[in-house]
């Protein structure tokens, strides 16, 4: 990251900053009003239409990973980079159905904790909570270290700043206004991202056709044009397995499948991926143009607001800005609801306060999103660069967790031992091949083995399960 | 062997257009939604 | 989501060190092969100089993924050349700044030369593109394939229960 590549004026980056904080936390607060319970505050009412369902679904899964990293992975890895990203839509298209199973199967469950505790049992459910906790804090401070590192490079704003204010912004509107604010801003941002990939798109395609991108590409870059280029083929089934794994076992999607309306979830979810299938490639192809435009791109996750600001100007740098600030919000947002929820339904309700009231859980879950955001901004300030690679470990966990998963939502015969073979079994052989080979075969080789291992463990299962026992909770 | 220009071309435009119509579709569902008093 | 590669091989980790000590380096070790001694010669305004333009690397290793990332030092403009093995040259900086990225490189060896502007070229690095293997890429990609239909088998068939 260069931090001294700056595209704003400091003042129109706080101006800015001001302005989209407001709007998140006055909205918040509106929608907040409507919360009685924790059902209303953590599942908003379960009454979610399929508009807002749909945008939910797709921002959740924007994050400044899919506007910032598909241009870094379109510069590295070419064509192949790009519609290797577009894969990730997988996740969602797959869910589609599982939600529908889900909220069949559990009408009154809350998180994708339950699932595990009522079908596997108490084992099973220990070794979720640290997967899935692991997963969801690293990703956390990703986003958060992402927000302030990205708001330094674009606008000068100090690094700790930029980052307390996203953070804290995010805390505040989802502590008041619980997954209904959450969904509802995501809506809007949603509709920001994609009106300002497409503006993006087309200035760029207004200032050099694609055909004069294929030949500088073919003439300097020609591995990013290979159809056979290694990196990028062993990138596709990684990533896309990695994808999955993080959708399938994540609570942020489950408490979505609890929360829309009836019938409202198969469809959102489709919806959600058809909308996020472009958007790699719509935000990648700026990087292929870099050399055609002649920016010299210095490291390559600078590459997109490089581009952007040599096309559009300033007008550009004030548009990436917001673009970034709602891709961050969109996903910061959504993991302090899920895993909030998560703490509070799991942890605090099944272990710690098991008679606690409705109003009382909706308390806690609030005062859990606080002491989250807390965590998440001590562990960012002191911005060490390390911690966020610590997040690429968990492609093996969440890639363990996929088999689990989808057999104990469809087979009786799925069983305990299936299960926690599974996820301990997938996800040793994962690491330890992600530091004997390296990261591109880590989730594919979890996966595969987790895979094996259930499948040979539910072909010799004689157990059967009884799918009412995961109604208990009503 | 590599992608050719008319792929690039065809993926990149298609893309852009889609996500154009993802976000009028988006809209659209919404004041339907709206209209059905059913937003949530 | 966040199902990407990190970043890397750009460059390899190795410690960015300061010109002076560098130079001091390879100049110890051209000492020690008399064979490189020319090298020494093509590089004059190096030894004598040392706020000319150099690269902060002393060697990059292997890239096998087509990208590398390099840094340099230097008081004003430069520009920097890029030469393939088979005698291609192009220029891939011109102006001032401390570091590029290049990807896309295709299989070969490089050489990278860096000059202050209208200069002559103050120091070199030798870059080399080894693709990975593809065979074991595409092994690779086919167990991806079938675990994903796998998957997609078990939620199909059970969805079409539902």
């Amino acid at each position: 990251m260069t931090e001294r590549t700056i595209f704003l004026d400091p003042t129109l980056g706080w101006i800015l900053l001001a302005a989209f904080s407001v709007l998140w936390v006055g909205l918040g607060f509106y929608w907040g009003r409507r919360n009685k319970s924790f059902e209303d505050h953590a599942l908003a009412g379960r009454n979610i239409g399929l508009a807002l369902g749909s945008a939910t679904a797709a921002a959740t899964w924007i994050t400044s990973n899919t506007t910032m990293l598909a241009p870094q992975f379109a510069l590295e890895l070419g064509v192949w980079g790009m519609l290797a990203y577009s894969t990730a839509s997988l996740g969602l298209f797959l869910f589609a159905p599982l939600a529908v199973r889900i909220r069949k199967l559990m009408p009154h469950g809350y998180t994708s904790g339950d699932f595990f505790r009522l079908r596997y049992g108490r084992v099973a459910w220990a070794i979720f909570l640290v997967f899935t906790l692991f997963y969801s804090l690293t990703w956390l401070v990703s986003m958060a270290m992402a927000g302030g590192i990205l708001l330094e490079a674009l606008a000068g704003i100090d690094y700790v700043w930029g980052m307390s204010v996203i953070l804290g912004v995010c805390v505040l509107y989802t502590m008041r206004g619980g997954l209904g604010a959450v969904i509802g801003t995501d809506f809007i941002q949603t509709l920001i991202i994609l009106i300002g990939i497409v503006i993006v798109g087309f200035a760029v395609l207004s200032q050099v056709s694609v055909g004069e991108i294929h030949a500088e590409l073919t003439a300097h870059k020609p591995a990013l044009l290979d159809v056979l280029f290694p990196a990028a083929i062993m990138a596709i089934f990684n990533n896309l397995l990695f994808g999955l794994g993080e959708v399938f076992h994540n609570n942020v999607w489950w408490s979505r499948a609890f929360a829309f309306r009836d019938g409202v979830g198969g469809k959102a979810f489709l919806i959600g991926g058809f909308i996020w299938l472009p958007i790699p490639v719509a935000a990648g192809f700026i990087a292929l143009a870099s050399g055609a435009l002649g920016v010299a791109i210095p490291s390559s996750d600078m590459v997109a607001p490089l581009v952007i600001a040599q096309v559009l100007g300033t007008a550009g740098a004030v548009g990436i800005f917001i673009i970034v600030f709602c891709s961050l919000a969109s996903s910061i947002d959504s993991l302090l609801a899920a895993t909030a929820d998560l703490v509070t339904e799991d942890i605090w309700r099944r272990l710690i306060r098991p008679g606690s009231s409705a109003e009382h859980l909706k308390g806690a879950a609030q005062w859990v999103t606080l002491g989250l955001g807390l965590l998440t901004w001590a562990l960012c300030a002191p911005r060490i660069g390390t911690l966020a690679t610590v997040l690429f470990f968990a492609g093996p966990l969440v890639g363990a967790m996929i088999f689990p998963i989808i057999t104990g939502l469809y087979w009786r015969r799925a069983n305990t031992i299936a299960a926690v073979g599974g996820m301990v079994l997938g996800a040793g052989a994962g690491l330890v091949t992600y530091f004997t080979i390296g990261w591109f075969v880590a989730t594919t080789v979890a996966t595969a083995v987790s895979c094996a291992w259930v499948l040979g463990a539910c072909a010799m299962s004689k157990s059967r399960f009884e799918w009412i026992r995961l109604k208990e909770d009503a | 062997m590599s992608f050719s220009a008319g792929f690039l071309e065809a993926i990149v435009w298609a893309s852009l257009v889609w996500c154009a119509v993802s976000a009028t579709g988006l809209g659209v569902m919404l004041v339907r939604d709206a209209k059905k008093g059913s937003i949530w | 989501m966040i199902g990407a590669a990190p970043e890397r091989g750009s460059n390899g980790g190795s410690p960015i060190k300061v010109a002076r000590d560098k130079i001091y380096a390879r100049a110890t070790r051209l000492g020690l092969v008399p064979l490189a001694a020319s090298c020494l010669m093509a590089m004059p305004a190096m030894a004598q100089d040392p706020s000319a333009p150099a690269f902060t690397e002393d060697n990059v290793p292997v890239i096998d993924a087509g990208h590398v990332g390099f840094g340099w030092t230097a008081d004003g403009p430069v520009t920097i050349r890029l030469t393939r093995d088979n005698g291609e040259t192009r220029a891939v900086f011109g102006g001032q700044g401390e570091k590029l990225f290049l990807s896309g490189l295709a299989d070969g060896d490089y050489m990278l030369s860096i000059a202050p502007e209208g200069g002559a070229v103050s120091d070199t690095l030798a870059l080399e593109v080894r693709h990975q293997s593809l065979a074991r890429a595409l092994w690779l990609t086919l167990v991806g394939a079938v675990v994903f239909a796998l998957v997609l088998a078990v939620i199909v068939r059970g969805a079409r229960h539902d």
